[in-house]
């Protein structure tokens, strides 16, 4: 309850709706036949009119794909059917600049989220995809004649080659795992952000990624340069209606953190619980610059995602702050990753999670301190809550240190609901359902306050609908 | 109707006689009996003093009012203005018009003492179906209460009980009390740990809200009481049991003589 204490907690409407918004029928203006083979890698390619590069990337990264393994180290994916996935699906012709414009039903389901609302609240700028394609994108005035780019990762490869292609999958390249390189082939959507030199983008950049159709594939692709001493902050919502037949999501993320640059990329994932949540996140950081991951996730059915920080060069600092809550049915694997590769750099992994009705919750994470580090600065804290006995919580911390002069300091804590703190709050007048979930909420709010404000109640929101049933 | 509608546990049982009364009550934790026979009956804005030796059963006795799930009522019965309270759960009973001011409150990490207030108020106001009151309403309230009891404005802000000093935390308590309205307070060790100018302004609110018809039970080590509140009765427990009840004059033999015999 804390951030309802703020007078703006009257907004009636915060970013994603009062309910999850159910699927709707759109008609599609083309969609590739089930599965994935070189030929339908192509039709995206041509589809979307790319140079031939890409093409060529697209093509080697099927055949890594289909090489590669599954990891087996984490969540069982056995139950992945690549064979009965779409993994390419255009609502409209093209992006459109007005919500006018949006075709009706896509519209009324993003009205149901609050993003235009949101938009004109607080937001610099903000994207909306539909399935494979970014069908809204919209930018601040100001800011494009600053020199700000923000657009879909599509656009931005129409109208920035040479930028898009010195820097795409340089830091996620298709051979780094199985499902980086189905991205890298299948990619489509996702955002292009670039942010010129001493350019500080003062309010957040909102894109939104929506699965409406079942065994749906979505695999957006984001790429963020920050140039020197500029700052930004991403944000990202996804949300999909509950199906009987699974969808995959598998996004791929690449931050540049530029000398004394500062970017912090948000997430608040509430994917029904028959998504598969399978996304490869990792940012560089130069000399003195700042990367913040802020990690929320709700729903799906599982989700792997450590978002990774490399500290290249001296004095870059990373942070790293998971939120993950595991239902009925549900497998949160999250973490970290971060790689000291310069001296006096420092890092923060916290993670926060939350386990309830059987659901499990794990954290999985890496620091590497490498050879000639020294005087780095390593924090890692994990915290689970469990809130009975059928759930579950693991930590997988894996601290590798090549370097003597560094501070470490690592702590992993797995709390109960305790008797004592239910009877105090129910000794108040609130029933168990209600005592649960404040407490919850309190656990969570070493998160929720870092928030802007309205994904904040937002997330206070959920987590009161997820848990207000009571324990068991 | 809209009769049946207003009939909630409060309004169901305001034309009965508005006492608190415990019969005969036993209690055991874990099969261990605490409490074997305590009669006591509290009518609005009596303030009663419950008094005896450490491990007498006390604390067991005002758990079990409150219906602590580590304690079962064996014996005996438990009403609140005509109510039934013993197979209720904890905060039926405090929507009845119950309150516990604990000895030792429990650390909520992360959520801050005002919103905790709002969020029960709200809740105790909804099944009571009354308006709930607004986030600036509330704050508005809280702090004409925070200054009249003489605390911080800025108390409202701080986390519930976690880093509060042993003094806050009572002051918590009873601005709890203050601010949820109850109809009787049991209030555990409500004193310990307060210096003498903060006894004096916690004193001063019992008894205000005693007027107000708040009617209390006191646990105490304190036999001075009697000097800032205006005691009705003072019950000595000692193995389980009152071993003596009687007015105010029972405190001038226990600051002789103590609680033996």
């Amino acid at each position: 309850m804390p951030v309802l204490t703020k007078e703006k907690a009257t907004i009636k409407r915060a970013v994603y709706s009062q309910v999850r918004p159910g699927a709707v029928q759109v008609k599609s203006v083309f969609r590739t036949p089930k599965g994935l083979n070189e030929d339908i890698v192509s039709q995206i390619s041509e589809r979307k009119n790319e140079p031939d590069w890409m093409r060529d990337l697209r093509i080697a990264a099927y055949g890594i794909f289909r090489t590669k393994k599954m990891p087996t180290w984490g969540p069982n994916l056995s139950k992945i059917n690549f064979d009965a996935i779409t993994y390419y699906l255009r609502p409209q012709e093209r992006e459109m600049r007005s919500w006018d414009d949006v075709p009706a039903k896509i519209k009324e389901t993003f009205d149901k989220l609050g993003i235009p609302q949101a938009e004109r609240k607080f937001l610099a700028g903000a994207g909306a995809q539909w399935e494979s394609e970014v069908v809204y994108h919209s930018l601040q005035e100001s800011l494009k004649k600053q020199g700000v780019i923000f657009e879909s990762m599509d656009e931005g490869l129409r109208k920035y080659p040479y930028l898009v292609r010195q820097y795409f999958g340089k830091i996620v390249p298709a051979r780094d795992n199985k499902f980086a390189a189905l991205n890298t082939a299948a990619w489509s959507g996702g955002s292009f952000v670039y942010v010129p030199k001493g350019v500080s983008v003062a309010l957040p950049l909102q894109a939104y990624f929506r699965i409406n159709e079942p065994n749906m594939g979505q695999f957006e692709r984001t790429l963020i340069i920050a140039e020197e001493g500029s700052s930004v902050h991403y944000v990202e919502g996804c949300s999909a209606p509950r199906y009987t037949k699974d969808s995959l999501h598998s996004a791929v993320v690449e931050i540049f953190v530029k000398k004394h640059a500062r970017v912090q990329y948000t997430t608040i994932q509430n994917w029904s619980g028959n998504v598969f949540n399978l996304v490869t996140k990792r940012a560089v950081v130069y000399e003195g610059g700042e990367m913040f991951w802020l990690d929320c996730n709700l729903g799906s059915k599982i989700t792997m995602k450590y978002p990774s920080i490399i500290l290249r060069e001296p004095h870059a600092k990373g942070e790293i702050l998971s939120f993950a809550y595991a239902g009925r049915g549900q497998r949160q694997d999250a973490g970290g990753k971060v790689i000291h590769c310069a001296p006096h750099t420092s890092s923060t992994i916290s993670s926060r999670s939350v386990s309830n009705q059987g659901g499990r919750s794990s954290y999985r994470g890496l620091v590497k301190v490498a050879p000639g580090a020294h005087d780095a600065t390593v924090s890692v804290t994990c915290d689970a809550l469990m809130l009975d006995s059928v759930s579950r919580s693991d930590t997988y911390p894996t601290i590798d240190i090549a370097e003597e002069q560094v501070s470490v300091a690592h702590e992993a804590r797995v709390n109960r609901i305790s008797e004592e703190a239910l009877f105090y709050l129910m000794s108040r007048g609130l029933s168990q359902g209600d005592a649960t979930s404040l407490l919850v909420n309190g656990f969570a709010q070493a998160v929720i306050k870092k928030l802007p404000m309205e994904y904040a109640i937002e997330l206070h929101r959920l987590l009161t609908l997820e848990t207000k049933g009571g324990i068991g | 109707m809209e009769l049946m509608k207003k009939n909630t546990l409060k309004n169901r049982y305001s034309r009965t006689a508005r006492v608190l009364v415990l019969r005969n009550v036993h209690v055991s934790i874990e099969g261990r009996e605490i409490v074997a026979g305590v009669t006591l009956s509290i009518s609005p804005g009596e303030i009663h003093l419950l008094m005896g030796p450490n491990g007498s059963g006390k604390s067991t006795l005002l758990h079990a009012v409150a219906g602590h799930p580590r304690t079962t009522v064996t014996k005996g019965s438990m009403t609140l203005d005509g109510i039934s309270l013993s197979k209720r759960e904890p905060h039926e009973r405090a929507r009845a018009g119950l309150f516990l001011g604990f000895q030792q409150p429990v650390d909520i990490p992360g959520v801050t003492i005002g919103s905790f207030l709002r969020t029960v108020q709200n809740t105790l106001r909804t099944a009571d179906h009354k308006t709930t009151i607004s986030p600036t309403a509330f704050a508005a309230q809280l702090k004409e209460v925070l200054v009249h009891m003489g605390m911080d404005e800025r108390f409202g802000g701080r986390t519930l009980n976690e880093r509060l000093s042993g003094g806050e935390k009572k002051r918590g308590e009873l601005l709890q009390m203050v601010v949820l309205e109850p109809r009787y307070a049991l209030l555990d060790e409500f004193d310990s740990g307060l210096d003498v100018d903060a006894m004096r302004q916690v004193a001063h609110i019992i008894s205000e809200q005693s007027k107000k018809g708040i009617g209390f039970l006191l646990v105490s080590h304190n036999p001075k009481l009697n000097d800032m509140l205006p005691i009705t009765a003072v019950h000595v427990m000692g193995k389980g049991t009152f071993e003596a009840s009687g007015g105010p004059e029972l405190l001038v033999t226990i600051a002789k003589k103590g609680f033996g015999p």
